[in-house]
């Protein structure tokens, strides 16, 4: 057996994956076990679980990889200091200290970290080819053109490549500090929300804005070519030398500074999220056709932070020249730790792979999960009241009843979704053709903003009967937005919003599944298949046989701040701690009503355990 | 010792002063802070990293030829490091990065470093 661990850490959303002779078993991010939204540090709660998962200890280890280089990276940052010198001094002050006493003895820091027990070899890859490795290798083609797209490793921040059988090669990049991330990040910072998280909000809100600064955008701060490589004017930024994303030109641009987080959104806020969207999406496309011009294959993969900009996503899926896209669930920083493991199995082991036909990441259900005993202790010891189920018919059954009469229910099993999404392992579930399940999940279970959209979740071979996705087209990661169907949508409700400005849009009713229809009549849609999510794919079914509808509302089981929950207890905190209806842990099932400690939870402290993202 | 090691980074800086006047000397722009006059701003990326480069936390391809002369301050601070390596675990220690991050530095920063 050859055991392989990656390793991403000291950024964001560090966490870690183990593959067994090629085979990846297990992958976790470090946030679900600290409950610290993107913790960044060394994961050790998420290396020990991947190792007690399949009955190791770090003397077993054969390899360990970390998604990146540190000395080159280091290189690029003192280059920037230098290139920004003198008004770089404060953050040169202030970054050095922390590399010349940890990031540059990284070596010494992971041996530490295992506690002198891992005796193998430390293998460190680029940053982009270890997203670039997350998206090719479990994907289910022989050969792919390849995109990343984030803020920036080294010194990339977009790559373009090809990958056939077990090799990939990265051909083409642009370099720091031109980066259509951080460029989303700029606005991200600009419209009042925190950067890393609130890129969502910046995606969900762009639809009730218009994009008037679009050009502004496109003459001033970015220039694009036809290629899709793009320049950067660094006079409107401020992160290669300073402690914000903005310069004080780029406030002038707009005319006004960034917005105060804790003052309202405006329509000013919500054009601005148009715009930036629009530009991004514009590069995504012509990225993505100057990397079919390169390579010719019909297939695309995707990872980097920018490839979780699912309406960017949609548009390349419809307007694009690939017949088929795949991106890595976990494209962020926290794939990175199962590109590294994955590139020491085919390029520093030279082993060969087998593509196809499904994507060898099992629906992205890496993570932990708990067993029927396991859960009723916790409840017990919680003084909970629960329905143990001996049948997974009637459970569903029940659940289904709870569904079609309204209700919310905190929905957990199957092991822990790997990424940023809730699958259906780790989700709180609704019905769609709610007129109210939107307000109410927003303000009274996830209190988070009201304009921000939710999910479908739809039986795959129902999935071209409402969404505008071609009929082959699959989205198993929800990382692919499409407009509801024509005939799904209520007539005359597009003339009725063109009337209306920003929020109250949300009042029209558009379609007959309003609680999954964004105010331009996209949603970010989920496709559930038996192979890959059992029993939610059961779930939906019977809700459909039910109520001839496909679909449910599909959001992560978390409050605003709080990483997805990943144990029994986690998701019974966050039942007690919020307006939800039921909670389904595996074959148990708890109803809010008959919890004795029910009004008695202390759940504002529960909200204020967790800091506002 | 923190005092310290903000003592020696601030009599180093200098280097990149040198550095940043050399590039603008020479005509040099690793970050390409100028807009390129060309049709495309994609860069070509070196070969394909080899199995040895695996094992080197430098990288083969990451900023190829960028041509800076950051170079001269990176080549003293990682000599600098050196004499800053964090120390052995000892038996029974729970593990705690060497050093963290100051709470006033912003997310988006952080990440960028």
């Amino acid at each position: 057996m050859t055991y392989i661990l990656g390793v991403s850490a000291f950024y964001h959303d560090s966490a870690a994956a183990l593959i067994v002779d090629g085979v990846i078993v297990a992958a976790a991010q470090e946030e679900r076990f600290t409950r610290r939204k993107h913790d960044h540090h060394f994961p050790s709660n998420a290396i020990a679980w991947c190792m007690r998962e399949v009955g190791i200890s770090a003397v077993d280890l054969d390899y360990v990889g970390f998604y990146d280089k540190p000395v080159a990276k280091f290189e690029r940052l003192i280059e920037t200091y230098t290139a920004f010198a003198p008004v770089s001094f404060k953050s040169y002050l202030k970054a050095l200290p922390l590399w010349l006493s940890s990031k540059l003895h990284l070596q010494r820091e992971m041996e530490r970290a295992f506690g002198g027990e891992y005796r193998g070899r430390f293998v460190f890859a680029d940053h982009h080819e270890s997203h670039a490795a997350s998206a090719f290798f479990p994907s289910p083609f022989e050969d792919a053109a390849i995109l990343t797209l984030d803020g920036v490793g080294e010194w990339s921040t977009t790559t373009l490549g090809y990958g056939r059988g077990n090799r990939l090669k990265l051909t083409h990049e642009i370099r720091f500090p031109h980066s259509l991330g951080l460029l989303y990040s700029a606005f991200t910072y600009y419209t009042g929300f925190r950067v890393n998280s609130g890129e969502y909000k910046v995606m969900g809100l762009a639809p009730y804005g218009e994009p008037r600064f679009a050009d502004l955008i496109r003459q001033h701060l970015i220039h694009i070519r036809d290629d899709g490589s793009f320049w950067m004017d660094q006079d409107y930024f401020n992160y290669c030398a300073g402690m914000t994303m903005t310069s004080e030109k780029f406030h002038r641009l707009f005319g006004a500074p960034p917005r105060d987080p804790k003052s309202l959104v405006t329509q000013r806020d919500m054009d601005l999220a148009a715009s930036v969207q629009m530009v991004c999406e514009e590069v995504m496309l012509k990225c993505a056709r100057q990397l079919h011009r390169l390579t010719k294959s019909p297939n695309l993969v995707m990872a980097g932070g920018v490839a979780l900009n699912c309406v960017g996503n949609g548009k390349i899926l419809r307007e694009g020249p690939f017949e088929n896209i795949w991106i890595q669930p976990a494209a962020g920083d926290a794939g990175g730790a199962l590109g590294v493991a994955q590139l020491i199995w085919h390029h520093v082991l030279s082993m060969p792979r087998q593509a196809g036909p499904g994507d060898s990441l099992r629906g992205s259900l890496l993570g932990p999960r708990y067993g029927d005993a396991e859960i009723r202790g916790v409840l017990d010891s919680a003084g909970a009241k629960y329905h143990a189920f001996a049948s997974e018919e009637d459970l569903l059954a029940r659940v289904t009843d709870l569904l079609a009469e309204g209700k919310v229910i905190g929905w957990a099993q199957d092991r822990m979704e790997f990424g940023p999404r809730a699958l259906g392992a780790r989700s709180i579930i609704g019905d769609p053709r709610s007129t109210e399940m939107q307000q109410v999940m927003n303000l009274k279970i996830k209190f988070r903003e009201s304009f921000r959209p939710f999910a479908p979740s739809v039986l795959r071979e129902r999935n071209s009967e409402f969404f505008d996705m071609p009929e082959h087209a699959d989205s198993p990661y929800m990382l692919i937005v499409a407009p509801v169907k024509e005939g799904k949508r209520v007539a005359g409700s597009a003339e009725h919003m063109q009337g209306l400005a920003g929020i109250d849009k949300l009042n029209v009713l558009r379609s007959i599944v309003p609680a999954v229809t964004h105010v331009d009549f996209s949603a970010r849609v989920q496709t559930v298949a038996p192979e890959t999510n059992g029993r939610y794919y059961r779930l939906i079914k019977e809700f459909h046989e039910r109520t001839g509808c496909p679909i449910l509302v599909n959001t992560s089981f978390n409050i605003r701040g709080e990483p997805i929950v990943c144990t029994p207890q986690d998701a019974f905190r966050c039942f007690m701690g919020t307006h939800m209806d039921a909670l389904v842990l595996e074959s148990t099932l708890l109803l809010k009503e008959e919890q004795p400690d029910a009004k008695s939870f202390d759940a504002e402290g529960y909200k204020r355990s967790f800091s506002l993202d | 010792m923190e005092f310290l090691i903000k003592l020696v980074l601030t009599l180093l800086y200098p280097l990149l002063m040198l550095g940043r006047s050399l590039n603008a000397f020479l005509g040099r722009d690793p970050l390409r802070v100028r807009e390129p006059k060309s049709a495309t701003c994609w860069i070509e990326r070196g070969p394909e990293p080899n199995r040895t480069s695996y094992f080197s936390e430098a990288s083969a391809v990451e900023g190829r030829g960028h041509g800076g002369f950051g170079r001269l301050a990176t080549v003293a601070l990682r000599w600098l490091a050196r004499l800053l390596a964090p120390p052995r675990k000892r038996a029974g220690e729970k593990f705690r990065a060497a050093a963290e991050r100051d709470q006033d530095i912003p997310d988006e920063v952080y990440t960028l470093w």
